[in-house]
């Protein structure tokens, strides 16, 4: 993985030094609060409910653990002993003191981490393929490029003060892990005539406008990469609007302004800063991809694990649900569930982290990842190995297998801690996950995503899910709405409103409702939700959510 | 413009971030019992005053509250959420909630 370079360190430490200036004048009261808020944003630092929240970015969402060791410590030292993974593969610390922060950022800067553009009108944190370097369908490595727009993006003069914020993901594998087509750029590794390039998408995004973004260059080769991703957010910069704040994002300047004239302004830009681009990104590109080379792999006796997998049902159904094919035959992708059982989506102890470095480092080439669904990947875990890993996550509570079905839900942090929520979205997420853990019926109802958001900005990505759900204020009482057959891959699809919203009372059993009602529904049960959901239509998945209205009709 | 016939003022403390609420004696408690409860004409001109000791809180904002023989209690569930943190089970991970969140169940 990427390591700091002295440039780097120095750009990191000066920041640290400069915001650490910025605190004490705002305490001895040089600075006003409206003199210091956007400081404080640039810097990753909100001011939520109850308390500041500072929001550490996790560049495609790598870590090692000594990255992840430090995280715990900050969590422990500043913070009230816990962390928060979130949809943009970062980590979220909701406690944090004013004074306090220059010193957790110095912390950060130790282990090569910032929180520098985790909010403000930036380019924000670049995110990939949370299985980049192991999946076994990847066409290739998506990580030096994210890299590489992180390097670029960093304190970019020219895109400090963009109409709004900006998102970019990049995934180099044909199944779409990284939710591109929901992004203000999308970058997806394609291969034509034996050579790899990008599909370029833009203009997607979700909030109270959902959009699935548009191709604007379906083959792009990769030595312009940067100067076209350049071309695009310059246009944008220019054309996006500046006048209403929910009209500001690049899916709306895509939409006013049509793809064609976006993609000819793009192109003529893109031409006019392409002889800039004298090859030193290209350089540049070629010392990242070294930092990314794959670990030696080790070739090791499988036969424990395949006792184990056969004898111990457990694990069995473990390995079952949280593995994904790896590159290498005797390898597997592990996902670790943030997601137990009636526990809070994302939210990870100190010594939960501590737990998952160790195992890093002992079992998985020292290598995690943060998925932008809420959990912790471990990518290069020899198979040999995997008997292991589980029991250390099982002695952390971490060994849920649940990846991909009912209860392995995204969740905002919603009104429990969010100044913009209109309703909670974690008790919801916990309700429902505990239920159908009661119901023992999740893995027989299979592959299906909740998403759930507290607000119509939608951070806990509704809109693309196969059922998704809105928390919103309906006089003064939380309202929830469902939406349906939303699909976050390379299918994407935003869902459609099922009906009128549920109270908080009602939204749990509606989703059972719901859930099992489907299971009747199905063909058989290798259809999942979302195929028979696009089978069917929404009539008969309505019937089960309104059965009152259905015998009123 | 307050709706409510009882409000206060609320903000966050600027260096703990915590809640506090705009008191009679034009300063910040941390308690909900020494807020000044104010009619709606006169939530706005309390918050253009509370808004000028931002060296001790910020964001401050008007929420409504109803009186309980005396105890004012926050109306809505945001309201309520921030005056008594997050919800029970949303903390029952946390050493530092653990103990009060259980009580509150």
């Amino acid at each position: 993985m990427y390591t700091y370079n002295d440039f780097d360190t120095k750009a990191v430490r000066d920041r640290v030094a400069q915001f650490r200036a910025q605190v004490a004048r705002r305490i001895d009261g040089s600075l006003t609060e409206d003199e210091f808020k956007p400081l404080r944003l640039m810097n990753g630092l909100y001011l939520q409910l109850h308390a500041y929240m500072l929001r550490v970015a996790i560049p495609y969402g790598t870590l090692n653990s000594r990255q992840m060791r430090q995280l715990a410590m900050i969590g422990d030292r500043w913070d009230r002993g816990y962390g928060h993974f979130t949809t943009r593969q970062n980590i979220q610390f909701n406690w944090p003191k004013l004074q306090d922060v220059p010193d957790m950022l110095d912390a950060l800067a130790d282990v090569g981490m910032h929180a520098i553009q985790t909010s403000g009108n930036t380019i924000r944190n670049v995110t990939a393929d949370h299985f980049a370097g192991a999946a076994a369908d990847e066409l290739l490595d998506p990580r030096p490029v994210a890299e590489l727009l992180r390097q670029w993006s960093t304190d970019h003069p020219e895109f400090q003060f963009l109409p709004r914020k900006f998102k970019i993901a990049v995934t180099g594998a044909p199944n779409d892990r990284a939710v591109t087509k929901a992004h203000d750029i999308g970058l997806r590794m394609v291969e034509r005539d034996g050579v790899t390039g990008v599909e370029v998408i833009i203009g997607g995004g979700l909030g109270r406008t959902p959009m699935i973004g548009k191709v604007v260059r379906d083959f792009l080769p990769l030595e312009d990469l940067l100067p076209y991703v350049e071309a695009i957010v310059s246009v944008y910069n220019i054309l996006g609007r500046r006048d209403n704040k929910y009209k500001a994002r690049i899916k709306i300047t895509v939409h006013e302004h049509g793809i064609e004239e976006m993609r000819s302004r793009i192109e003529t830009r893109f031409q006019e800063i392409r002889p800039d681009f004298k090859g030193v990104d290209q350089e540049l590109l070629a010392q990242i991809r070294t930092h990314f080379e794959p670990p030696a792999w080790l070739s090791l006796d499988q036969s424990d694990f395949d006792k184990a997998y056969a004898s111990n049902p457990v694990f069995r159904s473990w390995c079952d649900t949280n593995l994904a094919d790896h590159r290498n035959p005797d390898y597997a992708i592990v996902t670790v569930s943030v997601k137990k059982h009636g526990a809070v989506p994302g939210d990870a102890t100190g010594d939960q982290m501590r737990a998952l470095a160790d195992i890093a480092e002992t079992f998985a080439h020292d290598e995690l990842r943060i998925s932008h669904v809420q959990n912790v990947i471990l990518p290069h875990v020899p198979k040999a190995h995997l008997f292991q890993v589980w029991q250390a996550l099982r002695d952390a509570d971490l060994a849920t297998a649940n990846i991909g079905l009912v209860s392995d839900i995204i969740a905002c942090p919603g009104m429990d801690y969010c100044a913009l929520a209109t309703a909670r979205s974690i008790p919801v997420a916990q309700q429902i996950s505990t239920r159908f853990e009661e119901l023992k019926a999740e893995h027989d109802v299979g592959p299906l995503q909740i998403k759930i958001s507290g607000c119509i900005n939608a951070c806990g990505h509704h809109h693309v899910a196969h059922i998704g759900i809105l928390g919103l204020d309906r006089a003064g009482a939380e309202s929830y709405q469902i939406t349906l057959g939303g699909d976050a891959t390379e299918t994407a699809a935003v869902g459609q409103r099922a009906g009128p919203g549920f109270s908080a009372d009602d939204i749990v059993p509606a989703i059972e409702r719901l859930v099992l009602g489907y299971l009747d529904l199905r063909d058989d049960p290798s259809e999942d939700f979302l195929t028979a959901f696009r089978r069917l239509g929404p009539e008969p998945f309505q019937a089960l959510l309104y059965p009152d209205a259905q015998t009123a009709a | 413009m307050a709706k409510s016939e009882h409000n206060v003022i609320s903000g966050n403390h600027l260096l703990g971030g915590h809640v506090v609420y705009w008191t009679a004696d034009q300063s910040w408690s941390d308690a909900l019992a020494d807020a000044l409860v104010l009619a709606p004409k006169d939530a706005a001109d309390q918050l253009a005053v509370a808004g000028t000791t931002q060296s001790v809180a910020v964001g401050a904002e008007v929420c409504p509250v109803s009186l309980d023989g005396g105890a004012i209690r926050p109306i809505t569930r945001r309201d309520a959420i921030k005056l008594n943190g997050p919800s029970p089970q949303v903390l029952t991970h946390v050493p530092s909630f653990a103990a009060t969140a259980i009580a509150a169940e």
